[in-house]
């Protein structure tokens, strides 16, 4: 990973003690990467100047750059959508779970997705609303698109702790009864919940119209269940003991959770939600190709 | 089911060490945080319970092989019948026939010992009668059997082994439930006594009776223990003849020593008692072809045991052709005094003869090397590597390398050094000194090891010349190599004659020249001495003497060498005058072990003798104490006490098992490294 980009891995945003350093390095690793940058749109803030090329719209000509310079020059503004952004982040204590060999959490790396989000989405001229919760909600910051906003959103999310069980259902519930205005809505979750639930949820929002978007985070042993020797798991959130070999149950274990994903990724396809399987060993780069993607499509 | 060794079933007992493990050998759980339980639960509760099962069952397999094979081990049998049968007491009687027992009227008084003992045994009692010098044996005689074996028993000259003893009584013990009785007669000589003392544990048996019949206090014994041909000169040849007084007496008799048909040569002796003496003899040669002549040596003795007063001997021929010499010299005067000296030792020492040739440096080719035993260099070649790689090889397999100074050396002290270089010379010649010199009075003479090695007479025949009072005019000094010895030094202390070996090989230097440029040495009536000191002692003849009971080597002719394709069958003569066969090998007639004393003798000419002769030590006739005697027999032979007569056992017909447990066992292991893997999965 070269230059700027190099931020965008999570390993190294975990040595950032500082979390706008972190938005700020994520966010600046991605665009460095995407020049020039198709983001750009003509609304009411400007943004800068470029050559007239043949088929650009002539209201939007700098005619006193052509009083003063003869020359033809497009004046570009930040596009303003005013479309308000809803970061669901889970702070459950099942969240807090670190795989060996790794130096952050899932909830690390949800809070690394969502300030790097959300200087992203202000950068955009998006107004964008935190929302912490476990198994009920914790932490509730209503959208705002100043620039100073972040620096609100920032402060919540290094006073996130994981905690509580995962209620999934409740939550969304009681967000989509309180958040009326349409918008998007992006929820950084492991989704240990009931599937049922899950989907009932994700359907009152649809219902009220949001556009969802699922990062779907998992540690890369959560997945694979890479574990040697006799080891005695301890579910961090209900506290169950269960003794094994994992050896012998990797394959099983591997079937049961693609099938889990798999229903969760085909119900969310029904419902026309993204669903993204953010692996915490993968860099951020992918979760905001996923925000801009959606955005572009509602312009 | 029955066991042979019924102790190794405490084995089975080692099953808890299995046990122990399984339950004190708890599973350690590395405790780690995890969320998605839900998804470990359904595999994890069938194969927690399969485990356990495994577990149990990889227990149950390890316990049945513990088991199985402390069974293995105690020897499974099943009895398929079983009946009463009544066995024999058995006598084993071991008899020494040794050439020791004939002294006197020692072996008819052993065998009325043995007679005796016979006698006193269970009427119903089987015998076995062994000689245990001779070997010979019969076995499940009745008791008039036994005395008629015994009748037959003649001392040989051989010595007595207890092997066959033990060995019978270990087979008869093994065949037989009955009681099983030894009786030994001997007469417990030196020789008897070191076969005992290789016993390592004693051998149990009912009873044991042994009697010593011994020729008593004071014996009168002489014996011709050995006898070595010693290089001589003056057309004699020299014996050195060793005798022993086995007697409490001193003893004063004549040994005659008689070479072929020639008229026996006598001289008068006398030997301290219990003491042995060497004595020399010397036989006058009619003729200079003594290569399988035959000598017999005797001492007129009326002791109890004339076997040991006569020793018989053979002469072999140690080479098959006479030595050859190779002077390399710059110019045949240089080695004129040298060649002259070598060709007179030839002359005096018909035993021993040499060919001479004298070569210049510069017609010297390599196959006249292979043909050569020696070869001296009168003075060092010009070029300093020219043929010493040759040399090299020459002197590792075999040769004996001769280098002489000379005061123009100074062109060939590269010569020398390049010898030295290549291992096989013992010094290199450095400065000139040209200065007065004598040579010192003592010469080593323990440090050859070649094959030429000189004999000590040699060196005893140089020192009788004075050399030391030669005017030397100038020597090098040296600068010895590695491994070399300085054999003769000046009296000042240079080295004069170095040695070293080299491989089967040998180099001297000598640090004078070949003709008297240096000194008077080859022109003084030492010279032959001197040469006959470098170029090495008669081992042309070799003594050809074996003791009665060892496989004897007999010289092939040169016929039969050259028309042996090896292992082939010729017969010998024995000394009882019968033919029996011999085998032709790696240029000897190898003769299997003859009992007799006297000559082993072809019967293709030229004749060829080997001297039979008294097992060296057999006739040491000194007697032991009883105590002694006790406490040796006792190493041997453990009395268990049980009745020596006969006895009603029940017998009992058995089917051995183990077969059945070994593959089980087998099966076992293999399940288990099955189950085994299984679990660890």
């Amino acid at each position: 990973m070269a230059g700027a980009s190099k931020y965008l891995d999570p390993a190294l945003l975990s040595r950032l003690q500082n979390m706008e350093l972190v938005a700020r390095c994520a966010v600046q690793g991605f665009f460095s990467g995407l020049h020039p940058s198709p983001f750009h749109g003509f609304s009411a803030e400007y943004s800068e100047h470029r050559q007239y090329e043949p088929g650009d719209e002539l209201r939007f000509l700098d005619w006193k750059v052509f009083g003063r310079t003869n020359k033809l020059y497009i004046k570009q503004f930040r596009q303003d959508t005013n479309v308000p952004v809803y970061i669901l982040l889970d702070s459950s204590k099942s969240m807090t779970f670190q795989g060996d060999g790794t130096t952050y959490s899932k909830l690390d790396y949800g809070r690394f997705l969502t300030a790097a989000l959300t200087s992203l989405m202000l950068g955009q001229g998006d107004s964008v609303g935190l929302m912490v919760f476990a198994d009920r909600i914790l932490t509730r910051i209503s959208p705002r698109g100043r620039r100073t906003h972040l620096y609100a959103i920032l402060t919540a999310l290094e006073r996130v702790r994981g905690e509580g069980q995962t209620r999934l259902t409740d939550v969304l519930h009681a967000f989509a009864e309180t958040a009326t205005r349409r918008g998007i809505v992006i929820l950084i979750s492991d989704l240990l919940d009931d599937a049922d639930d899950l989907a009932s949820g994700l359907s009152h929002l649809k219902y009220l119209q949001h556009d969802v978007i699922i990062f779907h985070t998992l540690d890369h042993l959560e997945i694979a269940l890479d574990y040697q020797g006799l080891v005695q798991f301890e579910d961090l959130e209900t506290g169950d003991r269960l003794r094994t070999y994992p050896e012998s149950l990797k394959n099983t274990y591997q079937a049961n959770v693609q099938a889990f994903l798999d229903d969760i990724e085909k119900s969310s396809g029904r419902k026309e939600i993204d669903y993204w399987l953010m692996d915490t060993s993968q860099t951020l780069d992918r979760a905001f190709m996923a925000y801009l993607g959606r955005r572009r499509r509602l312009m | 089911m029955t066991f042979l060794q019924a102790i190794f079933l405490l084995g089975t007992l080692a099953v808890a060490g299995p046990i122990a493990a399984h339950l004190l050998a708890r599973p350690r759980f590395r405790k780690v945080p995890f969320t998605m339980l839900r998804f470990l639960r359904s595999g994890e509760i069938e194969t927690q319970s399969r485990r356990r099962i495994r577990n149990l069952l990889v227990l149950l397999i390890r316990c049945a092989i513990v088991i199985l094979i402390a069974v293995f081990f105690a020897g499974p049998e099943r009895i398929l019948a079983q009946r009463n049968v009544q066995t024999l007491p058995v006598v084993i009687l071991g008899v020494d026939d040794s050439l020791s027992m004939a002294y006197g009227d020692v072996f008819p008084r052993a065998v009325e010992a043995a007679e005796a003992m016979i006698e006193s045994a269970d009427t119903n009692a089987r015998f076995h009668v062994i000689g245990l010098a001779s070997g010979a044996s019969s076995r499940d005689l009745d008791a008039a059997g036994s005395r008629q074996f015994l009748s037959e028993l003649r001392p040989t000259p051989l010595k007595m082994k207890i092997a066959p003893l033990l060995s019978a009584v270990d087979s008869v013990s093994r065949a037989s439930t009955g009681a099983v009785s030894v009786g030994l007669v001997s007469d417990f000589t030196a020789e008897a006594r070191v076969a005992l003392d290789g016993v390592d544990e004693p051998i149990p048996v009912s009873s044991f009776t042994c009697q010593r019949v011994d020729a008593g206090d004071s014996p009168s014994n002489l014996a011709l223990l050995d006898a070595r041909v010693l290089p001589g000169a003056d057309r004699t040849l020299t014996l050195a003849v060793t005798i022993a007084n086995y007697g409490d007496t001193p003893e004063e008799v004549n040994l005659t020593g008689t070479l072929d048909d020639s008229p026996p040569v006598e001289t008068p002796i006398r030997v301290d008692a219990r003491a042995r003496m060497s004595v020399q003899l010397r036989l006058p040669l009619a003729s200079s072809d003594l290569a399988f002549s035959r000598i017999e040596l005797r001492i007129a003795s009326d002791d109890g045991l004339p076997e040991d007063n006569r020793y018989f001997l053979g002469l072999g021929q140690g080479r098959q052709r006479a030595k050859r010499v190779l002077i390399l010299t710059k110019d045949a005067e240089e080695s004129f005094l040298l060649k002259t000296a070598l060709e007179t030792l030839s002359q005096l020492n018909p035993m021993d003869p040499m060919t001479v040739q004298v070569v210049s440096h510069h017609r010297f080719e390599e196959n006249l090397l292979a043909d050569a035993d020696i070869v001296i260099l009168a003075s060092a070649l010009n070029r300093k590597t020219q043929w010493v790689e040759e040399l090299a090889d020459w002197v590792n397999a075999r040769g004996r390398l001769i280098g002489f100074v000379d005061p123009e050396l100074e062109s060939g002290l590269g010569y020398y050094e390049s010898l030295s270089e290549a291992g096989i010379f013992p010094a290199t010649p450095v400065e000139l000194r040209r200065e007065p010199l004598r040579l010192a009075t003592n010469v080593r003479e323990s440090v050859f090891t070649d094959s030429l090695s000189p004999e000590s007479n040699a060196i005893h025949a140089l020192q009788n010349y004075r050399l030391e009072d030669l005017p030397v005019l100038g020597a090098y000094t040296l600068v010895l190599a590695d491994g070399a010895e300085v054999l003769w030094s000046f009296g000042e202390g240079d080295p004069f004659l170095c040695y070293k070996t080299a491989g089967r090989g040998s180099a001297l230097l000598v640090n004078t020249s070949a003709d008297d440029d240096f000194s008077p040495l080859m022109k003084s009536p030492g010279a032959v001495a001197f040469v006959n000191f470098l170029v090495g002692g008669g081992a042309q003849l070799d003594p050809v003497a074996f003791e009665a009971g060892e496989t004897v080597l007999l010289p092939a002719s040169d016929f039969e060498l050259a028309h042996s394709k090896g292992g082939e069958t010729i017969y010998v003569k024995t000394p009882s005058g019968s033919a029996v066969p011999a085998q032709l090998s790696t240029g000897s007639i190898s003769v299997a072990p003859i009992p007799e004393l006297g000559w082993v003798a072809t019967r293709t000419k030229p004749v060829r003798y080997a001297g039979l002769n008294v097992p060296h030590g057999e006739t040491d006739i000194t007697p032991s104490t009883d105590a002694a005697l006790e406490i040796l027999l006792a190493r041997v032979f453990e009395e268990s006490g049980e009745s020596a007569n006969g006895t009603t056992t029940t017998e009992r017909e058995r089917q051995s098992l183990w077969r059945g447990f070994a593959w089980a066992v087998l099966g076992l292991v293999l399940a288990d490294v099955f189950v085994s893997n299984r679990v660890s999965r």
